[in-house]
């Protein structure tokens, strides 16, 4: 045995490394065209980890990887480290470089492509004066991204980053008209393919945005941790900042209502979107009416099962309380110590009946009805869980506003209103003719009146709102060069924007003039005999007296009129 | 041109001012102090191993004998050395240091794009930092390893056996690699600049469908087609301006036209060699208050100071040695032509947005600094953060009394003059540093300029080379090699390790910050180590005192480097090239004294 020992441990050597040859084989075996490999490969290819499933190689990439011989997290480090020296010294050409240089040593970490494009497209382009220079790094960020998407091309981080820069750093910024110019006049940036009414910053971004939502809608997974219902939002709000935006620039008519109407399409689709939510289940966020409906409808079968089987629980609830219970339940509101009102707070809450124990107390009483109860108190329960996440989620997005704002805009009147308002101002800033400014802007006015009549459930102090503060801002320095003010009775009467105003007049200067003319049309409406003026000049009051009721009562909740108001 | 440190004129740099201390004081105070060490520290040795008298007696022999060689040394004999030294260099394949290079130009279009707003600095900062790096390596690894492996392999007998001296041995080992050093950095120069004119050059044509007229103006406008990642805008047939493609991306073309025919031509200006006369800079403040910095705007790079715009804020200039043109009295040259060229870089700071797409307005006006005499203010639309090469006019405005006066008769007096620049709105700021404004002298010679970035990667190889040969007399390769490293590497970041010496980097000493390190402190909060906290900075304490020693020695590789001068299009000033060879000339000195009686202590060399 001795003799043969080193034979013997050979030949077991041998033996081991044939037996380890099978699960090496089994786990690694590369995959080719007609065999799919071992289990790692099988791996690789299910969760798509393969590199060509990422996105393109690059030999240069790869021979610099190779090349740091196994020193690429040093390597990465110092490159990290010297790209913040270079943007600390303002160095822009030696930081350009320098991420070039990052992106070939870890072209697949989407952080990093996250990062320095936004460093270059929202820190760096700010460094610079000229806003030609900014827009040239803000382009530079866009170009890092689709750098950054062509070796990570079903990234919805970076397709979304892409959509985001493109849509609001070029459109939203303080340069956003320049910006937008230079983007629509930029023959090098968009493919030959792309045709020039296409080159809007916000449909180019809108296109993105659907990329990514395709890869999403292809793998659920792919989403991460990015909030669902913002991520599908994304492209109808593209679609309906692009719609804002040509409004602003001065288009008009058809292709501004088709405009319009292509976001309110969008903007429905992605209501009735089925999104899953963080607890598991599906939701629309355009759809809790029909949900509320539905589980009214289940309420009262819930009820007619037995009609007093609430009434029951609720005194079953009560007479589980006790004695202190009872007695704090009892207090007024006033006067109560936070103890007390905690305590109070408590009691009522065990006073609620929920729909399970209308079931269990049906259950108790009518057992034959016990199996309907509990399927009718379950449906409950879970529609109720839908709708509060749903509304949530509707607002997050402000989802009925931008539902309401996107069929108001394509009415002829908010059209006309809006175009009224643009020529207003030019006329104004352009050719200074002040009557004919005057004039146009009181148009435009008048139409407002008549979208808000036609929309009553747009509230006044919304985005839109706010849009027409700044008309009136404008309005209101027009005056002043006719030596008026928006407060005088002969302007103020006439204007039928007052509740807009004193909704969204942040600095408070309006608000004593909005309630007296508020206050005034209310009086006027009621009893026209009592102010002529008001009832002749005022335009809601003469072209549709009814709405211009509806419009006042609104406001006439919100702050009742006095008497002594009344009379100014 | 961004320039942290200012450059001296080489006499007070050499000797010094009243405030500071002159290279040579310096260098003679390192070498009095390095040769009191090594004396000490010899006699030591010496008397330990031979007892205090025969010991005293052996370190005055040596020293004596090393003064007598030094005057015995013979020119011919380090040349046969040095030339040995070649061969040598030649046998162990230096050239293929040059092949590396080869391949890093053949593959660096992977990484350089001439994408960039101003591509030329790109391509010139690769090449030269790309040199400087492999040359230094290669010197490292050549004088390294040199005399050593003549150790190992006994050659060194057949030397020591002639009638040579160590320091000979020393010095020729010395010039010898540096000489085989220039010749590969010679070849690598000629490389870089084909490589970076030939990166660079390019052409346009232009797109014809975009011609059109000027608005209100004769000629037309339109644009080239896109090569090299740009366009430019052109201007045909403007009258009194020649036609070419304007100013992008660093450069311009220039264009020629025959009928129909319309040829652009190749791109000029894109490696320059601007020569500028630099003055001094003072701020006065929104009051009017002389200070020596203007306002903080928060920036954390705080090489420029801003003033606040419609102020009395300003930015003065003083110039001194302005001369007039040449052509002054030219007589065929209008007067318009005669004003004096100025380069102005200006760093915009908003604190409102202002008109967007409107550039802040500035103003320059120029001073008599003895009369006071200024000039009607000049306005100039801030070009931010890119030099905005002017002229003052040589007929101006006296602001007082509206009378005309002569820029050269009435301001410069006795060659002296100050440029006034203020920003003109309020709410913005001009952000300046010394470097940025100067007197546009005519442009040097970029091929000249190349050869003084070379000369200074050659300083920095030389003294690499210097330090290698010393440290090999007595160390093994690896470890020589070791030392260099560490040397070359502590040199880059010369200013981090005085900091750490002298206590004033986050963090404290070296062995509070490895206890920091191990146990996870921040290095803001004060030292936690159990008690042991006296004792860590007692050690530091002794080791600070010997960093701030070795640091006296410590070459400062990152200031040897003239890239930038280069990469920004300017000259590198004469001083600064006179200050590093005067450096390296030191070095070589210092280190071939060390290195000779390194090579003393060894056996074969006595």
């Amino acid at each position: 045995m001795t003799e043969h020992g080193s034979f013997y441990r050979k030949i077991t050597y041998l033996v081991l490394i044939a037996v380890l040859l099978f699960p090496i084989s089994y786990l690694g075996a590369p995959a080719t065209n007609e065999v799919e490999g071992g289990r790692l490969a099988q791996l690789r290819a299910e969760h798509d980890l393969g590199q060509s499933d990422l996105g393109d190689i690059d030999p240069a990439s790869e021979t610099i990887r190779l090349a740091t011989l196994g020193l690429r997290g040093v390597a990465v480090s110092m490159l990290w480290s010297k790209a913040n020296e270079y943007k600390k010294k303002e160095d822009w050409t030696n930081f350009r470089a320098t991420l070039s240089q990052l992106s070939k040593l870890q072209p697949y970490f989407i952080k990093f492509w996250q990062y320095q494009a936004w460093n270059l497209t929202y820190n760096v382009s700010v460094e610079l004066d000229d806003v030609r220079d900014r827009f040239h790094y803000v382009k530079r960020g866009i170009e890092f991204l689709k750098k950054g998407i062509s070796y990570n091309r079903d990234s919805p981080y970076l397709l979304s980053e892409l959509g985001w820069f493109i849509g609001n750093k070029i459109g939203k910024a303080d340069e956003h008209k320049e910006y937008r110019r230079l983007f629509k006049n930029d023959d090098d940036f968009h493919p030959p393919t792309r045709p020039p009414e296409k080159r809007d910053n916000w449909l180019v971004s809108r296109s993105w945005y659907e990329t990514s939502r395709s890869v999403v809608e292809k793998d659920a997974s792919k989403i991460g941790q990015k909030n669902p219902v913002i991520f599908f939002s994304d492209p109808a709000r593209a679609q309906i900042n692009y719609s804002e935006a040509i409004e602003k620039e001065g288009t008009f008519g058809e292709k501004a209502r088709s405009a319009w109407a292509t976001a309110s399409k969008m903007w429905d689709d992605f209501g009735k979107l089925d999104i899953k939510s963080s607890q598991g289940f599906n939701i629309k966020v355009g759809t809790i009416g029909k949900l509320a409906e539905e589980t009214e409808a289940l309420e009262k079968k819930l009820a007619q099962l037995s009609p007093s089987a609430i009434e029951k629980a609720i005194k079953e609830k009560r007479a589980s309380l006790t004695a202190e219970e009872v007695a704090v339940l009892e207090l007024p509101e006033e006067g109560l110590t936070d103890e007390q009102s905690m305590q109070k707070y408590e009691a009522a809450s065990k006073l609620l009946v929920q729909p399970t124990d209308v079931a269990a107390l049906i259950a108790r009483e009518t057992p034959e009805l016990a199996a309907e109860a509990r399927r009718l108190a379950s449906r409950i329960v879970s529609n109720t869980a839908k709708m509060r996440l749903a509304r949530n989620n509707n607002e997050v997005v402000n989802y009925d506003y931008w539902a309401i704002r996107c069929n108001l805009e394509q009415t002829p009147e908010a059209l006309r209103a809006r175009e009224l308002a643009y020529t207003a101002r030019r006329v104004f800033k352009n050719d200074a003719d002040l009557l004919q400014a005057r004039e146009l802007f009181e148009e435009s006015f008048d139409e407002w009146a008549k979208v808000f009549r036609d929309f009553p459930e747009l509230p006044f102090d919304s985005v839109t709102g706010s849009d027409i503060m700044e008309y009136v801002e404008q309005y209101a320095t027009l005056l002043q060069q006719l030596d008026l003010n928006l407060v005088d009775e002969e302007v103020g009467r006439n204007f039928p924007l007052w509740a807009v105003v004193e909704a969204n007049d942040m600095s408070g200067i309006y608000a004593k003039a909005a309630g007296k003319y508020l206050r005034n049309e209310t009086v006027t409406n009621g009893d026209e005999s009592t102010d002529d003026a008001g009832a002749q000049d005022g335009p809601a009051a003469v072209d549709e007296p009814v709405e211009e009721d509806a419009l006042s009562s609104d406001v006439e909740a919100a702050e009742p009129a006095t008497p002594a108001a009344a009379n100014e | 041109m961004v320039l942290e440190q200012d450059i001296l004129p080489y006499l007070q740099w050499f000797l010094g001012s009243s405030d500071t201390l002159g290279a040579l004081p310096r260098f003679l105070l390192v070498a009095l102090g390095v040769a009191l060490l090594g004396l000490l520290g010899g006699y030591a040795v010496a008397a330990a191993r031979h007892g205090i008298l025969r010991g005293g007696d052996l370190t005055y022999r040596t020293v004596s004998a090393g003064f007598r060689e030094l005057f015995e040394m013979s020119p011919r004999r380090i040349g046969a050395l040095a030339k040995l030294a070649i061969k040598e260099a030649w046998r162990r394949r230096v050239w293929v240091a040059f092949a590396v290079f080869i391949v890093i130009l053949m593959f660096a279009g992977w990484f350089l794009k001439t994408d960039h707003q101003d591509p030329a600095k790109l391509y010139i900062s690769f090449v030269l930092t790309a040199t400087t790096y492999l040359v230094l390596g290669i010197a490292l690894l050549l004088s390294a390893f040199s005399l050593p492996s003549d150790f190992k392999s006994k050659t060194i007998y057949t030397i020591v056996t002639k009638p040579v001296r160590s320091g000979e041995i020393i010095l020729g080992r010395i010039l010898g690699f540096t000489a085989i050093g220039t010749i590969l950095l010679a070849t690598m120069a000629i490389c870089s600049y084909v490589f970076v004119v030939r990166s660079l050059d390019h052409t346009h044509d232009v797109e014809l469908s975009t011609l059109k007229k000027i608005a209100g103006a004769t000629g037309n406008e339109g644009r080239t087609s896109l090569d090299a990642y740009h366009r430019h805008f052109i201007e045909l047939d403007v009258e009194g301006a020649e036609n070419q493609a304007l100013s992008n991306h660093g450069h311009y073309h220039p264009i020629s036209r025959r009928g129909e025919n319309i040829r652009v031509g190749q791109a000029e200006n894109f490696i320059r060699a601007r020569i500028p006369q630099w003055g001094t800079l003072r701020y006065l403040d929104r009051q009017g208050t002389e200070q020596a910095r203007g306002i903080s705007v928060g920036s954390e790079w705080t090489y420029r100071s801003f003033i606040e715009g419609r102020s009395q804020a300003a930015a003065i200039w003083t110039f001194e040695n302005v001369k007039p043109p040449s052509y002054l009295d030219d007589p065929d040259i209008p007067d318009e032509d005669k004003g004096l060229p100025i380069g102005l870089i200006v760093r915009v700071f908003r604190t409102h947005k202002g008109t967007i797409g409107k550039a802040i307005g500035g103003s320059i006006q120029v001073r008599n600094p003895e009369t006071l005499l200024t000039s009607e203010i000049d306005y100039f639309p801030a070009v931010d953060a890119k030099v905005d090469e002017q002229t003052i006019p040589r007929k101006l405005t006296n602001i007082a009394d509206g009378s005309e006066i002569d820029l050269y008769e009435d301001v410069i007096q006795d060659g002296k003059l100050e440029v006034i620049v203020q920003c003109l709105e309020p709410g913005q700021y001009f952000g300046f540093a010394r470097p940025d404004c100067y007197l546009r002298m005519p442009d040097g010679s970029p091929i000249l300029n190349f050869v003084k970035v070379y000369l200074s990667i050659w300083v920095q190889m030389v003294i690499v080379i210097a330090i290698g040969v010393s440290a090999s007399a007595l160390l093994s390769g690896p470890v020589a090699m070791l030392l260099t490293v560490s040397f070359v590497l502590l040199g880059f970041f010369r200013d981090f390790f005085v900091g750490v010496a002298a206590g004033t980097e986050y963090g404290g000493g070296p062995v509070e910050s490895l206890v920091r390190l191990i146990t996870q402190q921040n290095v803001m909060s004060p030292l936690k180590a159990g008690g042991a906290e006296p004792i860590v900075q007692g050690i530091d304490f002794g080791l600070q005192g010997i960093m701030l020693s070795v640091a006296q020695v410590l070459p400062d590789f990152s200031a040897f480097s003239t890239v930038s001068f280069a990469a920004y299009g300017y000259e590198v000033p004469a001083e600064r090239v006179f200050q590093d060879l005067t450096t390296c000339l030191a070095y070589i000195a210092g280190l071939a004294v060390v290195g000779y009686f390194l090579l003393r202590t060894r056996e074969v060399a006595r």
